[in-house]
C-alpha cells in the first residue's frame, strides 16, 4: 500500500545565520491510509513544528511533505487554503470553534466552504454527529457546552469532509480525565469505523497510549518508535512509559 | 525612560493609534479653517453692511467652538478608552514589574499626548491649506471681489485651536489616571475573552419588535410632515422623540430579523462563509444597537444640518437678477407722514446727485378694501402659505397699484403694456412664498371684490408671474401686488400705503451705486427720516449683500457643525469596527485554518465593515428625506430652494469623509488579520 503522509527528510530552521535553531533535524515518516499514528516528546522536541509544517500552516526549510501524492511544500495561497479545506481536518487544543455559531454551523462551515450544496449540508452534519453522539448539541453555542462535548463537535467539524488526513494538537489538552478519554475513545472508534487517517501530536502517554503507532521525537530528530500490534492498552501504556524515561533520562546521564 | 517607553509604544503601535491620530488632526483642522474665515485679509476690503456680518460669522464660531471641544473632547475619551482595552495586557506586565498606576497612566498620557501634539502640528497644516480654500470660498460668498490672492494665516484661530486642545488633553490625563487606576491587575493580565451570550433571536420579539420600528417610525414620520418646522406647535416634539425611539427599535431588531429571514431558507444561509459572515454582523450589532441608533441620529443631523444650510443659501439667490429688476428702489412707508413727497429731492438732499440719463420713477402702493385675502386664505394650497396668508403680517392685502403706473414701470423695463377694461384686474406675484397658492387662486377665481364693485381676474387663464415691480420686494414683505384701472385709485376710503421710488441708473457704474447704497444706508443712522413717514433704501447689491451675509452665516455654521458631527460619527463607527476585529482575530485564524482562502477573508472583512457603516447611513438618509422635505417646504416661504445642488453637494462631501473612514477601517481591519493570521 502507497502511504497516505510521507515526510521526506524536512528540516526546519529558526532565526538567522548568527543564531540559527533547528527545529527539525532531517525528520522522516511514513503514515499509511487508515493509519492512528501519535507523535510524542518533550517540549521543544519539534513536534507541534511537524504538526504545523503537515498542517501547511508553517513552512518547511528544506525536505518534502508528500500527501496523497501531491507535495505540499510547493503549495501556495489560493492552493493551499484549498489543500487544507479538501484535505485535511484539524482538532486543535483549544478546540478553536467560532463563538458566534451554534455547533450545528460549526460543523457545517466546514462542508459550506467546501461549497457543498446546501441540501447535503445538513444531512451530512446529522450524520456524522450522530455517529460522534453530539445530535443533541446541535443547536447550543459553544459557550453552552462543556470542554469535552465543545472537543467532540470540534472532531465532528475535523471529519464531516471525509478529509484524507485528520491532525489533532494536544487534543486532550485541554480536557479533564474523563473528557479526555471520552474523546480518545471516539479517535478510536474514529479511526476502526470509519478508516480516518490520523495524526495526533500529545506530549501525555496516556493519550498516546490510545494510537497505534507512536513516534517519538527529541532535540528535532526521529528518536525511536513503537508499534502497538496486538498488545492491550495497558501493556502498549508500560512500554511507552519505557521510553518517555529513556527520553526524558538521558539529560541525567551528562 | 519613561519618555522613551512612551515614545517606542507610539512608534509600535502606529496602526493602533490611526483612527485616533485621523481624527484628531481632522478635528484640529476644522477647528482652525472655520475659526480663521473672518481674519480673511480681503474682507478689509469689503462694504460696511457686510462687514458687520463677518464679524458676527466669527463671533459665532469662536462661541460654537466652545461646544465642539467638547465633543471632541468626549471623542478623544473614548478612542482612549478603546486604546487602553486593546493593550490591557501590556499595562498589566508594567503593573506587575512593579510600576505604579500613577506611572502606567502617566506613560499612556505622554504616548496620547505625543500622538495628539503631532496631530496638533499636522492638523494645523492641513488646516492652513483648507482655510486658503475655505476662505476663498467665504470671499466668493461674500462678493469680496479677490483682486490679489492673500495668503491666511490667523494667529488668533492658531492660538484659540492651541488653548482648545491643551484644555482638552488636560481632561484626558485626568480620565486616564482614573480609568488606569479603576483597573484590577488579574483583569489586566487575564483579559479573558469575552463570553459573548449570543442567543438564537426570538422568532416573535423580533417580529413584534420590527413590526413596531417601522409602525413607530411612519407615525414619525407621517407627524412631523403634518407638523412641519414649528416649533411653537404643542406636538412639535413628538415625532422627533418618535422618531428617535423608532431608529432604537429598526437597530435592536435588524440584525435579528435579517438572520432570520436568511436562516428561513437553507439554501441561502449554507452557503461558503456566508453563516460566518452573518453572525459576525449578528453579534455585533445586538451588543451595539445603542451606539448604531446614536450613530445614525449624528448623521441625520449631519445630513440635515448640511443640506438645510445649502438650501438656505439657494433659496435666498435662486433668481436674485430676477427678484432685482431695477438698480436700487426705495420705499417710503406713509403712516402718519405726510403725502406726495418728492422722493428723488429726499435722495439728493442726503448728498447724492442724479445725471440726467438716471431714469426715475416714483409711483404709489394704495390700499383699498378687497376680499382678496379671504378668498385667498380659504384656497391656500398648502399648510405653510395658508398660515402665511391668515396670521401673518407677511401677506396683507394686496398692494394696489394704478395700471398707468404699472405700464410705466412695464415701460422703463422695455416691456410690453397693460391694456385693462373698467372692470378688470390682475394679479401679480412679488416673491415666490405664497406661488402655489396664487396660482391656484388665479386658475379657480373669475372675480373679486374691491369695495362694492366686482371685477374679473384678466389673468383667469394664464400661469401667475412673478414680476417684481421694486428691487426689494423680499426686503419689504411685498407678496403679491393687485393692478386697477385708473380711476379705482381715486375713489373714496382708498390712501397711500408706500410711495415707491424706482432708479435706474446712467451706466453700469458699480462706484456710483455703492455712492447711492452708502446714501441710503444714512437713513438709518442719521434718524432723520421724513417727519412721521420712514424712508428705507436699498440697491442690488445692497440686497445682494443683505442676502448673503445672512445666508452664509447659516452655510458657514452648517458646514462647521457638519462636518464636525460627520467626523465624530464615522470616528465612533471605524473604533467600534476596529476593536470588534482584535476580539474576532482568533475566529479569523480558525476560518484560515479550515481552509478559507485570503480572498474570502478580505470579502468578509469588506462586507462587514461596508454593513456596518452603510446601514447607519442609510436610515439616516431615509430620515433626512423626511427632514429635507419639510424644511424645504419651509424654506419655500422665503424663496424656492434649488434642493437638487444642496442634495448633491451634501452627498459629495459624506461619500468622501464616510468613504474615506471606511477604507482606512477596512485597511487596517485587513491588516490585523493578516499579522495576526500570518497570511503573506
Amino acid at each position: 500500500m502507497k502511504p497516505i503522509l510521507q515526510v521526506q527528510a524536512v528540516e526546519k530552521y529558526y532565526g538567522n545565520k548568527s543564531q540559527m535553531t533547528k527545529a527539525l533535524d532531517v525528520v522522516d515518516l511514513e503514515v499509511n491510509k487508515g493509519e492512528f499514528v501519535a507523535i510524542m516528546g518533550p517540549s521543544g522536541s519539534g513536534k507541534t513544528t511537524l504538526l504545523n509544517c503537515l498542517a501547511t500552516i508553517d513552512t518547511v526549510t528544506t525536505g518534502n511533505i508528500i500527501v496523497n501524492e501531491r507535495d505540499v511544500t510547493r503549495l501556495s495561497g489560493q492552493a493551499l487554503a484549498k489543500f487544507r479545506r479538501d484535505e485535511l481536518g484539524f482538532v486543535f487544543q483549544d478546540f478553536n470553534l467560532l463563538d458566534t455559531l451554534t455547533a450545528f454551523e460549526n460543523i457545517a462551515l466546514a462542508l459550506t466552504i467546501q461549497k457543498v450544496p446546501a441540501k447535503e449540508v445538513r444531512a451530512r452534519v446529522e450524520a456524522v454527529s450522530e455517529k460522534l453522539g453530539v445530535k443533541e448539541f446541535l443547536t447550543k453555542y459553544p459557550y453552552e457546552l462543556s470542554g469535552g462535548q465543545q472537543q467532540r463537535i470540534a472532531a465532528a467539524r475535523a471529519i464531516v469532509t471525509n478529509p484524507t488526513l485528520v491532525l489533532a494538537d494536544e487534543p486532550t489538552g485541554a480536557l479533564d480525565s474523563q473528557s479526555a478519554r471520552q474523546l480518545l475513545t471516539l479517535f478510536e472508534q474514529l479511526h476502526q469505523e470509519l478508516e480516518a487517517t490520523l495524526v495526533m501530536v500529545t506530549h501525555d502517554p496516556f493519550t498516546a497510549s490510545y494510537a497505534q503507532r507512536i513516534v517519538f521525537l527529541k532535540d528535532g530528530k526521529f528518536f525511536t518508535e513503537l508499534t502497538r500490534g496486538d498488545l492491550s492498552r495497558q501493556a502498549f501504556f508500560t512500554r511507552l512509559m519505557e521510553v518517555v524515561s529513556l527520553l526524558g533520562g538521558e539529560q541525567n546521564v551528562l | 525612560m519613561y519618555c522613551k517607553m512612551a515614545v517606542n509604544n507610539v512608534r509600535k503601535s502606529t496602526r493602533d493609534y490611526t483612527i485616533y491620530f485621523l481624527t484628531l488632526a481632522l478635528g484640529v483642522c476644522l477647528f482652525y479653517a472655520f475659526n480663521s474665515i473672518s481674519d480673511q485679509g480681503a474682507f478689509e476690503q469689503i462694504s460696511q453692511r457686510q462687514a458687520s456680518y463677518v464679524l458676527v460669522l466669527g463671533k459665532l464660531m469662536e462661541v460654537l467652538s466652545v461646544g465642539i471641544s467638547c465633543v471632541l473632547g468626549a471623542l478623544i475619551v473614548y478612542a482612549n478608552n478603546f486604546l487602553i482595552k486593546r493593550r490591557k495586557r501590556e499595562l498589566g506586565v508594567y503593573a506587575t514589574l512593579g510600576m505604579s498606576k500613577w506611572r502606567v497612566a502617566s506613560i499612556l498620557t505622554i504616548e496620547t499626548f505625543l500622538v495628539g501634539a503631532i496631530a496638533l502640528v499636522v492638523g494645523l497644516g492641513i488646516g492652513i491649506i483648507v482655510s486658503q480654500i475655505l476662505s476663498t470660498f467665504a470671499t466668493q460668498m461674500f462678493a469680496v471681489p479677490l483682486t490679489e490672492y492673500r495668503f491666511l494665516w490667523s494667529p488668533r484661530a492658531a492660538w484659540l485651536t492651541c488653548i482648545y486642545f491643551i484644555a482638552i488633553f488636560g481632561i484626558v490625563l485626568i480620565f486616564n489616571s482614573f480609568v488606569v487606576a479603576k483597573q484590577r491587575l488579574i483583569d489586566l493580565l487575564g483579559a479573558p475573552r469575552r463570553n459573548e451570550r449570543l442567543k438564537q433571536p426570538k422568532t416573535w420579539q423580533v417580529i413584534l419588535v420590527g413590526i413596531s420600528a417601522v409602525a413607530i417610525l411612519s407615525i414619525a414620520y407621517w407627524g412631523a410632515m403634518k407638523i412641519g418646522l414649528d416649533p411653537g406647535h404643542p406636538y412639535f416634539w413628538g415625532p422627533i422623540l418618535l422618531g428617535v425611539l423608532g431608529t432604537f427599535c429598526v437597530f435592536y431588531s435588524l440584525d435579528g430579523s435579517v438572520l432570520l429571514f436568511v436562516q428561513q431558507n437553507e439554501k441561502r444561509y449554507l452557503k461558503g462563509t456566508r453563516m460566518f459572515a452573518f453572525r459576525q454582523m449578528y453579534s455585533k450589532i445586538q451588543t451595539n444597537y445603542v451606539s448604531m441608533t446614536v450613530i445614525c441620529l449624528l448623521l441625520f443631523m449631519t445630513i440635515g444640518a448640511l443640506s438645510t444650510s445649502f438650501g438656505f443659501k439657494t433659496a435666498f439667490e435662486k433668481d436674485l437678477d430676477l427678484k432685482t429688476p431695477f438698480d436700487a428702489s426705495g420705499v417710503y412707508y406713509v403712516y402718519d407722514g405726510p403725502q406726495g413727497i418728492d422722493l428723488r429731492s429726499v435722495i439728493e438732499r442726503k448728498g447724492f446727485s442724479f445725471d440726467a440719463q438716471d431714469e426715475i420713477i416714483q409711483f404709489n402702493y394704495y390700499h383699498i378694501d378687497t376680499n382678496v385675502k379671504a378668498l385667498m386664505a380659504q384656497q391656500a394650497s398648502n399648510k405653510e402659505e395658508q398660515s402665511l396668508i391668515e396670521d401673518t403680517y407677511y401677506v396683507n392685502d394686496p398692494h394696489i397699484i394704478s395700471v398707468s403706473d404699472y405700464n410705466k414701470l412695464q415701460a422703463m423695463q422695455g416691456k410690453e403694456q397693460l391694456i385693462l377694461a373698467e372692470d378688470e384686474v390682475m394679479l401679480v406675484g412679488q416673491w415666490p412664498a405664497i406661488e402655489a397658492t396664487m396660482q391656484q387662486f388665479i386658475q379657480q377665481s373669475q372675480t373679486i371684490r374691491i369695495g362694492e364693485l366686482d371685477y374679473d381676474l384678466v389673468n383667469a387663464e394664464k400661469q401667475p408671474e412673478l414680476v417684481p415691480l421694486t428691487t426689494m420686494t423680499q426686503m419689504t414683505l411685498t407678496s403679491y401686488a393687485l393692478i386697477v384701472p385708473d380711476y379705482v385709485v381715486h375713489t373714496d376710503g382708498t390712501f397711500v400705503l408706500q410711495q415707491i421710488i424706482n432708479i435706474n441708473l446712467s451706466s453700469d457704474d458699480q462706484q456710483r451705486l455703492q455712492k447711492l447704497d452708502d446714501v441710503f444706508l444714512r437713513f438709518y443712522d442719521e434718524d432723520d427720516t421724513i417727519s412721521q413717514g420712514y424712508f428705507y433704501g436699498l440697491t442690488r447689491t445692497g440686497i445682494i449683500e443683505e442676502n448673503s451675509g445672512f445666508t452664509n452665516i447659516i452655510l458657514f455654521i452648517g458646514l462647521y457643525l457638519s462636518f464636525i458631527l460627520m467626523i465624530v460619527s464615522v470616528a465612533i463607527l471605524a473604533l467600534q469596527q476596529l476593536s470588534e476585529t482584535a476580539d474576532s482575530l482568533p475566529r479569523y485564524k480558525t476560518l484560515q485554518r479550515l481552509g478559507v482562502p485570503t480572498k474570502e477573508i478580505k470579502r468578509i472583512i469588506a462586507i462587514q465593515v461596508g454593513a456596518y457603516f452603510t446601514i447607519p447611513l442609510g436610515l439616516a438618509l431615509i430620515h433626512a428625506v423626511f427632514g429635507v422635505i419639510i424644511v424645504q417646504r419651509y424654506l419655500a416661504t422665503l424663496g424656492k430652494p434649488d434642493i437638487l445642488v444642496s442634495a448633491s453637494m451634501t452627498a459629495i462631501i459624506c461619500l468622501i469623509l464616510y468613504g474615506g473612514y471606511a477604507v482606512a477601517t477596512y485597511w487596517i481591519c485587513f491588516q490585523q488579520v493578516r499579522e495576526n493570521c500570518g497570511i503573506e
